[in-house]
């Protein structure tokens, strides 16, 4: 992080630092040890975005909101890559499905879906357990129906959910926009906006914050929702955002984004604002990059990965606009946004982009040796037995 | 019989022969089944509810035999099945309310309805706590439901089958007296429950109607509603037991509304099963413990094209359940097939004339199409296009109930019998016809003991004073005289350690024993207390005679001081005599207490044709035994159960040789390899196993033989 991103410098430099790069041979920085040990890479490359210092609970991200109201359809969209169409043939959920997102993506957490029928504060179940370890809830609002109901039990479960833990982030997904022209989706949100924060406002509950995203399946305005509510769980965003920043400042770049390759989430970008179809771009870059080496990328037997160290992509718009993907970890690529006229200096960019990388790997590596030594600390916990998130009563799939 | 025992602390499940649990089959849904009833068909209070005829193994024969016919008009066919025609009820005046708005009237409503109320029981309304649990475990013993989550409200109790016991057990009642009318009914036989309704009064009934337990009807979709609003429910009648068999969509006893609806919920929306459709079992002691059966059912309309259900059956005791599980695993089944593959037809009718997929695809976009009310549920019935389903649910769950119910029973039984008490039942099925006067007359007994005539056979002789009970081996003889033995501690005070030493030893070996003295009564009593060193099966007393008996014939002889005893029997190392002088000085052990008084006026000597040598081991059992007995920490109840122990183990070591020498009929090196894995290869122990053979039951040894000539021989009939 020391390193100044500036001018271009010879190569040879280049390779001395290359064998400077203590500790980071694990990231598979050297040519021998990305094939030799992949799974560890796998492992420890696994970002946990819980407080360093807590214990090892992966942060919860809970999907709540009434039946029917497109819960598993965005847990399926996001992270399965469900086709939106397949989602019209999900069943009601009938208990609250579990998911753990961590050995297929850079992202560490837990998804809950939720039942819409069940009502959760019944003494039966131990609500408290589930808000306890909850680092944000999702609130699912069906925009094409009817939405009273649905605020009336957004302001139960907010209110429910906060006293217990006052650090959950409250995100309401105003669903289903798809269905609403544009000038009746300002009105819903702002209908919304103004119904649910009054509501809080009755119970004497200003201080609790509500996010509000418009959100369809059928376009990319999920993905983008679910990228700043996983943000804002990922302690080191703000320098992640700063390297960003002086990364671009100093390429002649416009716009870069720091993806999660596998569910296109984008876990910190520059602080430029960011346009929805810029972002739309980089998910179908992505899709494009990984179809192709799907399709040519892999060998005879299927053997190796679509998305390795080597994975680069430079896609030229029409609009004097390029395209530049790299891989910077096994689960995170950057794609940046260069005008034509920048990307002739792309000797800069390339050495700028290896210093950022190397960047992102420091920021990585304290928390790898955070997630090492709490690993060994739980294999002892694990020993005697202790079991963190024992429910009597919720039992989950 | 022998090997039927369950190692169970608690009981043994036996299978009966009664033909509910031997009929096997589930009854077609083709059937009607199930008379209708009047509308106020629940049970007046919780405390009726029980399950049928657990204790009494094949009391009842299947009520539902007929329901298998296939022909027939539907009436006669109802009649055929239950026993009881499905005619109009009577007092129809006196009917009030809906089935389902039912609840007793005697616990206090409660005013929230579902899950939550049987955590929230316990310390709102403790009285009713309380009842609950008396009526759930003494009583209630079994409920079988059918759940299904709803799309639009969630886990749902459909359709619940009760059994009610009738008329109420004495005592039993709670405020809620069943009256005149109930046994009024019972003995005409028929289904009124006219005469029930008028114990009750509307007005009751409409209060109860206010805090009826079930769901509020505006909650209630075509999908979460089994039978009809008005309608009453089914009811039958087994009338040989007076249990009657009940269905609702929901019970009306608030107490068990919340437990099914808790068991509801567990079953379909927390319990996890592998695969989704199969079996598990959950629950604990405060809301019973459920066996559940969960599975889908084929719906055209339905969001995922399928719906979820169970069947669950709710049971107090666990141990119970556990033990029905594979019956009710196999009926269940049976009836979910059965309403799978009418759905299958239904769905794959629907999808022919109007395939769903392609028209969700079409409609998707077009807004306000897809509202979350939008889908009307349907009904199960519509789902199976089946009328009769709820009449032939009822008759399946009721089947089920009864089943389950007459297909085991317990038995008591305190831990695995021991193989004195096999003998001792054998012996006792020997003596069965004249057994009657000797179950307690100890005196009786005695009185006959002194006059046996010489030619005593050897049913005498080998008979087992039934005194000592069949349960317990410890002796349990209760001296009426001070001039008895005590126990072998007792004997061992008395004697003296090495006299005592050598008598034991000749006990143990089966040696003849011979008690000389002029009072019966203490020779009686020596022989009680020996006689716990042996298996029952090896123990031959004459307890008193006037002339000496052939050691083949007793191996406790007590004789009168003036018979004479044989030379080569007084010089054989096969024989000990003990003789009880009458003492000189009036006290030989100064050790003994008060108790010991009787006893010091005799001096008692000790005699055999070999005296065994102070430095042999002898048999192990016999150096752990005098280690008890020496132990003073231990008391006299305690040394006793390790005699039953010790006994134990050296049968067991007694049935090992003789499957290996008598049944295999192994060689001489074998058998000595065996000894020495059995830590018995010394000479007095191999001497001790062998005599101890003798006392092997006669159900187990015929066992062994005839497993060892057919392996697949069913178990020798006790
Ligand atoms: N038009 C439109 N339909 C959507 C969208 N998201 C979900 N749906 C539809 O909404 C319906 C319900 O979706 P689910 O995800 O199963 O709803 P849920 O919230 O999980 O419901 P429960 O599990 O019953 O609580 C499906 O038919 C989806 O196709 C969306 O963004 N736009
Ligand atoms: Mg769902």
């Amino acid at each position: 992080m020391s390193q100044v991103l500036g001018k271009p410098q010879p190569e040879d430099e280049d390779d001395d630092e290359e064998d400077e790069l203590v500790g980071l041979a694990d990231y598979g920085d050297g040519p021998d040890s990305s094939d030799a040990d992949p799974d560890s890479g796998a492992e420890e490359g696994v970002l946990d975005f819980s407080d360093p210092f807590s214990t090892e609970v992966k942060p919860r991200i809970l999907l709540m909101g009434l039946r029917r109201s497109g819960k598993s359809s965005i847990q399926k969209v996001v992270f399965h890559k469900m086709s939106p169409n397949e989602t019209l043939f999900l069943e009601s959920t009938n208990k609250i499905c579990r998911e753990d997102v961590s050995n297929s993506s850079f992202v560490n957490f837990q998804i809950w879906d939720f039942p819409g029928q069940i009502d959760f504060f019944d003494p039966t179940f131990d609500y408290e357990m589930i808000f306890r370890g909850t680092g944000a809830l999702i609130f699912v609002i069906d925009s094409q129906d009817d939405y009273m109901e649905a605020l009336a039990r957004l302001h139960l479960t907010v209110t429910r959910a906060y006293k217990v833990n006052t650090d959950i982030n409250f995100e309401v997904f105003i669903h289903k926009v798809d269905g609403l022209s544009d000038d009746h989706k300002i009105e819903t949100q702002r209908d919304i906006h103004q119904r649910a924060n009054d509501d809080l406002a009755d119970a004497g509950l200003e201080k609790i914050h509500l996010s509000f995203y418009l959100t369809s399946i059928y376009d990319h305005s999920i993905f983008e929702a679910f990228s700043k509510v996983v943000q804002k769980l990922i302690p080191q965003l703000p320098t992640l955002e700063n390297l960003l920043n002086i990364f671009i400042s100093n390429s002649g770049i416009e716009k870069a984004f720091l993806f999660d390759v596998v569910s296109k989430i984008y876990i910190a970008t520059d602080s430029t604002p960011v346009d929805m179809q810029t972002y739309e771009l980089c998910c179908d870059m992505i899709d494009v990059v990984i179809d192709i080496s799907c399709i040519y990328g892999l060998k005879e037997d299927g053997a190796g990965t679509p998305y390795d160290k080597e994975s680069t992509a430079i896609i030229k718009l029409n609009n004097t606009t390029v395209l530049y993907l790299k891989e910077v970890t096994k689960f995170l690529a950057l794609v940046c946004f260069v005008r034509e006229e920048s990307f002739e200096r792309k000797g800069l960019i390339d050495y700028n982009f290896h210093c950022f990388r190397k960047a992102i790997h420091e920021v990585f590596e304290v928390r790898m040796k955070m997630v090492k030594s709490r690993k060994v600390q739980n294999r002892l916990q694990k020993k005697k037995g202790a079991t963190p998130n024992g429910t009597p009563n919720v039992l989950l799939q | 019989m022998f090997f039927n025992f369950k190692y169970s602390p608690r009981f043994e499940m036996v299978s009966s022969t009664s033909p509910a649990g031997a009929a096997g089959t589930i009854p077609c849904f083709s059937v009607g089944g199930g008379a209708e009833v009047g509308r106020r068909t629940g049970p007046a209070s919780g405390s009726r509810f029980r399950f049928p005829s657990r204790v009494r193994s094949c009391g009842a024969r299947a009520i539902f035999w007929g329901v298998r016919v296939d022909e027939g008009p539907l009436a006669s066919r109802c009649g055929g099945a239950l026993g009881q025609p499905a005619r109009p009820p009577r007092g129809v005046d006196g009917w009030y309310g809906p089935a389902e708005s039912r609840a007793s009237g005697s616990a206090p409503p409660l005013p929230r309805p579902l899950v939550s109320e049987a955590a929230g029981t316990r310390a709102e309304a403790p009285h009713a706590g309380r009842e609950a649990s008396c009526c759930l475990q003494d009583t209630m013993n079994a409920i079988v439901a059918l759940c299904h989550f709803c799309e639009l409200h969630g886990p749902r109790t459909l359709f619940c089958t009760e059994v009610l016991h009738a008329p109420l057990p004495q005592g039993a009642g709670n405020g809620d007296s069943p009256g005149q009318g109930e046994q009024a009914e019972e003995e005409e036989g028929g289904i009124q429950m006219s005469s029930r309704i008028r114990a009750h009064s509307p007005a009751e009934g409409a209060s109860a109607e206010s805090s009826s337990p079930g769901p509020k009807k505006s909650d209630m979709c075509e999908g979460c509603r089994s039978l009809a609003a008005g309608h009453p429910g089914y009811i039958s009648h087994d009338k040989e037991t007076s249990i009657k068999y009940v269905s609702h969509q929901h019970p009306n006893h608030p107490q068990l509304f919340s437990i099914v609806r808790q068991a509801c919920v567990r079953s379909l929306s927390c319990e996890v099963c592998p695969g989704r459709e199969g079996p598990i079992f959950f629950g604990d002691e405060q809301h019973g413990f459920v066996f559940s059966h969960t599975f889908f059912i084929k719906d055209s309309l339905a969001r995922g094209f399928q719906r979820w259900y169970s069947i669950i059956a709710i049971m107090m005791d666990r141990i119970y359940l556990i033990n029905s599980w594979p019956f009710l695993l196999g009926k269940i089944r049976g009836i979910i097939d059965e309403l799978q593959g009418k759905a299958l037809k239904v769905f794959e009718a629907e999808q022919f004339g109007c395939p769903q997929r392609a028209q969700r695809m079409n409609t998707a976009f077009t807004p306000f199409l897809h509202q979350r009310n939008g889908n009307a549920a349907r009904s199960l019935t519509s789902l199976t296009s089946d009328d009769n389903l709820w009449a032939c649910l009822h008759t399946s769950f009721a089947w089920l109930l009864k089943a389950c119910g007459s297909r085991l029973t317990e038995k008591l039984l305190e831990g695995a019998p021991t193989e004195d008490t096999l003998v001792q039942m054998e012996k006792l099925a020997d003596l069965e016809e004249e057994s009657e006067s000797w179950d307690n007359s100890e005196a009786e007994e005695e009185e006959k003991a002194p006059v046996l005539p010489e030619g005593a056979g050897g049913r005498e002789l080998t008979k087992c004073p039934t005194e000592s009970s069949l349960l317990s081996d410890c002796a349990n003889w209760q001296p009426r005289k001070l001039s008895v033995f005590k126990s072998l501690r007792h004997m061992r005070q008395v004697l003296g350690a090495p006299s005592f030493r050598m008598l034991a030893w000749h006990v143990l070996m089966g040696n003849q024993v011979i008690w000389k003295s002029r009072d019966a009564d203490l020779v009686h009593s020596a022989f009680e207390v020996l006689r716990t060193m042996l298996p029952v099966g090896c123990v031959r007393i004459i307890p008193y005679s006037s002339q000496y008996e052939e050691a083949y014939r007793c191996n406790f002889l007590g004789l009168s001081p003036h018979v004479q005893i044989p030379s080569h029997v007084l010089s054989s190392e096969f024989a000990v005599v003990v003789e009880a002088h009458t003492a000189p000085r009036s006290s030989l052990h100064p050790a003994g207490c008060e108790d010991d008084q009787s006893l010091s006026k005799y001096e008692f000597v000790v005699t055999s044709g070999s005296p065994v040598a102070a430095d042999r081991v002898g048999p192990t059992i016999l150096n752990k035994m005098e280690a008890a007995l020496t132990n003073q920490n231990l008391s006299v109840g305690v040394v006793d159960q390790c005699l039953v122990c010790l006994k134990e183990e050296w049968m067991n070591k007694v049935k090992v040789l003789f499957k290996f020498t008598k049944v295999d009929s192994r060689p001489k090196e074998d058998t000595q390899k065996l000894l020495s894995v059995l830590g018995a290869s010394e000479e007095d122990n191999v001497r001790l196993l062998k005599f101890w053979m003798t006392g092997l039951s006669k159900t187990y040894k015929s066992h062994l033989m005839s497993a060892v000539r057919s392996p697949t021989a069913s178990e020798p009939r006790n």
